[in-house]
């Protein structure tokens, strides 16, 4: 036995909390997982990111056992639990539409879990009433549920599948339905209820923004498989594939060859027009053919006067959105390029036609699978 | 497409508000005629019934000359021991099919909407309406000539008969309001519960039988009103000494009109609205 | 594994149900099938020997002395003369229907619910004590007959009870709230600026109601037609009631053979026939739903 705390705590923060091995699910033709291995890790807010019809919903309703896998398993803490049904599984849900149960008052339906799993009445009531102060609902305990505000709803949703302190919590795009300030002060209240209950969340979203303000780490999913997992820092910094790199935030995809590696390791990339482009390159890929360069917006900047430009365009519209603007260039390849101005811009520059150059730093552009 | 206009249907200007635009859009969809036909139809629907009930208080045995109010026909019916009889039939009859169409409506709706679809589904569909679709006279004799059989096999006889036949036609009318309940309800409640480490039979019990019970009652309250109205169902297999009240009527009809008959007719009128009535309310507190 | 179990509990709930429709609605179809081949008993019920004198019979008198076949139109004219009236009965709900069905399709929203509910009250009080309400209306000492000879228009009673008339107008009373309820859920769905359009390409009110409305509103005319026509079509206490058990339809003359007239196989073969042709109605109306559905769809 250990008996160092420290060591045993790193030791549980390497057992995955979810570990989902070889999972596929076909209905019918379709295959909705393919062959999908993912570990989800004790206490870490982990964000399921994908637009629609991409698997992560089905994803979080086989962990939840609502559906079971056609081949493959799911294992919650080592064990596996891919046959269990969904009432004796430790983990529960937080639904789209919050699935409150209308013929229970609030207290009831935070109580149900606990009920369910057989708790004193004491119990109940004390874990009950902790639960909607931790949601700010204590006032609302004895209320039917449609006399709740959407976002009241939101939270008794929590409350309820928070009260029988599950191992896993499993969250299917909770916000979705709520207005777009209730959403942003509702991702900081998860963000913090996950810090302080120390349970680990599984997120599900299409809205990357969502995952990338929330998670500690994202899994990006497309078509039934995960592109990429990692940080949000890395997934939007490091985009490891082409649809991860599209599908987070906005960014110019450049088509182009590379010509030579430069000492400091990066790629030397001829693009379509002629322009040479300096870009990090990830060792385990190929160093020479055809290759697609990636750059924020913000990655590049309006070359000064006197500047050498990495590349060069005509401008074909300015967009001002507030604290800057995107610059809108068609390159001599015909490619579109997007940079993002915060400065003033200089009016003389905005002539629709004009030529503009922009650089690009090495460490901002960067050569995708 | 069809919600496409629905929605622009809603927005055109006769929908709501008092504007010109409105008052000339009434014009535009009013045909000449058509109100007073409507109206026709709606009083020609009614008058009967209202002066049945009238003159079933009519001091008097005629039926169609008014003298004074009073209540001696409903006494006269209340005493009759033949009425209160028949009553009784009619109750014990109606109370077996209601229960038994009900339970097993609601087992056949919880079968065919909760789960996947699964072969077959439109055949047991089908054989759960078919008394829908046959009409009651072909139903009628066909029942008659299997109980006779039966009864001849087995020599057993009684009002047993009766309410199952009641029971076998109740099923499609119970069914109904049950089924579209179920259709109304999304499965996520019940997964909510299996999420909250409610068995499948606590997640029955808590969730769905309470959030289905007034489609249940109206189903029951449905499968009560056809089976206190059948006539010639039970006219056709009904044994000595099970006489129904509107069999009574129909014997009593041919004998020659009485008000009395107006009495009993009154009754069983009054009982059918009122359970309509509380099925329109609660079909309105489903809604809500 | 888990499956099989599902399956298991679904045919467990769908049990009861089945079992009972198919005791009590649809084995006794299959008996009438047996009996309609067999042979009448001497005091009602059947004896077991095959016979299809039941369908002869339709068609044929037997003579009884030397046996030979005559053609009878009795039973020809009975199955004739249900088909009329409730074809007639149909187009009767249909032109008083429609109008109420536009009428109703017409009034503000919120009062729509309560003309439907109207149309539908008297379908679930009992059709017995409302065709008995409606025979002490047209009696000859009926509330029609002396407010009309009281206003003068009249000097005799008209005598409608225990002719076709009097059918004609129970089955039509009987009815219509079905012809009502489907007519109102096409009338219900047509888009208001059609009318709008055809008003503005110069179509009168009649031509706008014949060549816009009537066309969009087919399937509710088609549904409601074949609501009225198959009960109509099987009544049974109309005729009894208003037609004086003289005045016979299908429904009338099946129940006689099971009664007074103990021909139990003559009336299945009867009974058999009146569901077949309910089935063709309900067969070419699939039919005709199916073509509009895909038309449409």
């Amino acid at each position: 036995m250990d008996k160092d705390p420290q060591r045993q705590t790193d030791r549980a923060r390497q057992r995955p909390a979810i570990a989902a091995r070889r999972l596929t699910k076909r209905f019918g033709p379709i295959e909705a997982l393919k062959d999908l291995s993912l570990d989800i890790r004790e206490n870490e807010f982990f964000t399921l990111l994908g637009p629609s019809g991409c698997g992560k919903t089905t994803l979080l309703r086989l962990i939840a056992g609502f559906e079971l896998p056609t081949t493959g398993r799911i294992e919650l803490d080592g064990e596996d639990i891919s046959g269990l049904p969904p009432h004796r599984r430790p983990v529960n849900t937080v639904f789209q539409n919050y699935a409150l149960f209308p013929h229970m008052t609030v207290a009831e339906n935070v109580g149900f879990g606990l009920k369910m799993l057989g708790r004193s009445r004491s119990e109940i009531a004390r874990r009950s009433a902790e639960m909607l102060e931790l949601v700010e609902l204590g006032a609302m305990a004895g209320r039917r549920v449609e006399q709740l505000s959407g976002g009241q709803q939101q939270r008794v949703a929590l409350a309820r599948a928070l009260a029988p302190a599950p191992r896993v919590l499993l969250l299917d795009e909770p916000l979705a339905a709520l207005d777009l300030k209730l959403r942003k002060a509702m991702q900081l209240e998860l963000k913090k209820l996950q810090a302080e209950t120390g349970i680990t969340f599984v997120f599900v979203t299409h809205d990357q923004e969502e995952a990338l303000t929330m998670s500690d780490r994202i899994a990006v999913m497309r078509a039934g498989e995960v592109l990429q997992v990692g940080s949000p820092a890395e997934i939007y910094d490091r985009p490891a594939h082409r649809f991860v790199a599209d599908f987070i935030g906005e960014i110019n995809i450049l088509e182009g060859r590379i010509e030579r590696m430069s000492r400091e390791g990066h790629a030397l990339v001829r693009l379509g027009g002629g322009a040479e482009i300096e870009a990090r390159l990830d060792p385990e890929l190929p160093r020479h053919g055809a290759v697609s360069v990636a750059v924020r917006p913000e990655g590049a900047r309006l070359a000064g006067a006197e500047e050498a430009a990495t590349i060069e365009g005509r401008l074909e519209h300015v967009v001002y959105f507030g604290s800057g603007s995107h610059i809108h260039l068609r390159l001599a390849s015909g490619e579109p390029f997007v940079l993002r101005h915060s400065g003033p811009v200089d009016p003389q520059h905005l002539q629709p036609g004009a030529r503009l150059g922009a650089c690009i730093a090495p460490e901002q552009a960067r050569v995708l699978a | 497409m069809a919600e496409i206009s629905a929605a622009a249907r809603d927005r055109t200007p006769m929908a709501g508000t008092r504007s010109p635009a409105r008052r000339r859009m009434r014009d535009l969809r009013a045909m000449p005629g058509f109100s007073a036909v409507a109206w026709a139809c709606i009083v020609a629907l009614y008058l009967p019934i209202v002066v049945l009930v009238v003159f079933s208080f009519n001091d008097n045995r005629s039926v169609v000359r008014w003298t004074e109010f009073s209540w001696r026909w409903y006494e006269a019916a209340f005493a009759n021991e033949a009425i209160r009889g028949a009553a009784w039939t009619s109750l014990k009859i109606a109370a077996v099919a209601t229960l038994g169409a009900t339970v097993a409506a609601t087992m056949a709706a919880l079968a065919t909407t909760r789960g996947p679809r699964f072969r077959g589904r439109a055949l047991a569909l089908g054989i759960v309406n078919q008394p829908l679709v046959i009409p009651e006279i072909v139903t009628a004799i066909a029942t008659l000539s299997l109980f006779s059989l039966i009864k001849r096999l087995t020599g057993v006889n009684g009002i047993g008969y009766l309410m199952l036949a009641h029971t076998a036609f109740c099923i499609p009318f119970a069914f109904m309001p049950v089924r579209a309940r179920l259709e109304d309800m999304t499965l996520t409640l019940e997964q909510a519960a299996a999420d909250l480490y409610a068995t499948p039979w606590r997640t029955f019990r808590l969730v769905t039988l309470p959030l289905l019970a007034p489609g249940i009652l109206a189903g029951a309250m449905l499968a009560f009103v056809v089976s206190l109205d059948d006539v010639i169902i039970t006219l056709m297999i009904a044994g000595p000494g099970e006489t129904t009240l509107p069999i009574y009527i129909l014997g009593a009809i041919r004998r020659g009109i009485t008000p009395e008959i107006n009495a009993v007719s009154t009754i069983l009128v009054g009982v059918s609205v009122l359970l309509v009535l509380l099925l329109f309310w609660v079909q309105r507190q489903m809604r809500k | 594994m888990l499956s099989r179990r599902a399956g298991l509990s679904r045919a467990a709930l769908l049990a009861p149900a089945l079992a009972i429709i198919l005791a009590v609605g649809v084995l006794p179809l299959g008996i009438t099938l047996v009996y309609s081949v067999l042979t009448p008993g001497t005091y009602g019920g059947v004896s077991w020997a095959f016979s299809l004198d039941a369908y002869v019979q339709f068609l044929f008198e037997r003579d009884i002395f030397d046996d030979t076949l005559q053609f009878n139109g009795a039973y020809l004219s009975i199955f004739a003369r249900s088909i009329g009236l409730a074809f007639g009965a149909t187009l009767g709900a249909l032109i008083l229907g429609f109008p109420t069905a536009w009428f109703i399709a017409t009034r503000p929203r919120e009062q729509r619910n309560l003309w439907l509910f109207l149309i539908t009250l008297p379908f679930w009080t009992n059709l017995l004590i409302r065709t008995y309400a409606m025979l002490l209306i047209i009696r000859d000492e009926g509330i029609v007959n002396l407010s009309l000879m009281q206003v003068g228009l009249i000097s005799e009673p008209l005598s409608i009870l225990y002719t076709d008339t009097a059918v004609f107008i129970g089955l039509i009373y009987a009815y219509l709230p079905f012809m009502v309820l489907p007519l109102y859920a096409s009338l219900e769905k047509i888009d208001m600026r059609l009318l709008e359009a055809g008003y503005d390409l110069y179509a009168g009110r009649w031509k706008v109601l014949r060549h816009v409305i009537v066309p969009l509103a087919r399937p509710g005319i088609v549904a409601g037609c074949v609501l009225v026509f198959i009960p109509g079509l099987g009544a049974y206490i109309t005729p009894e009631l208003l037609g004086g058990g003289k005045k016979l339809m299908i429904g009338n003359m099946i129940a006689m053979q099971f009664g007074s007239s103990r021909n139990w196989p003559f009336g299945s073969a009867a009974a058999l026939i009146l569901m077949a042709l309910v089935v063709l109605v309900l067969l070419a109306h699939a039919r005709a739903a199916g073509r509009e559905g895909r038309a449409h769809g």
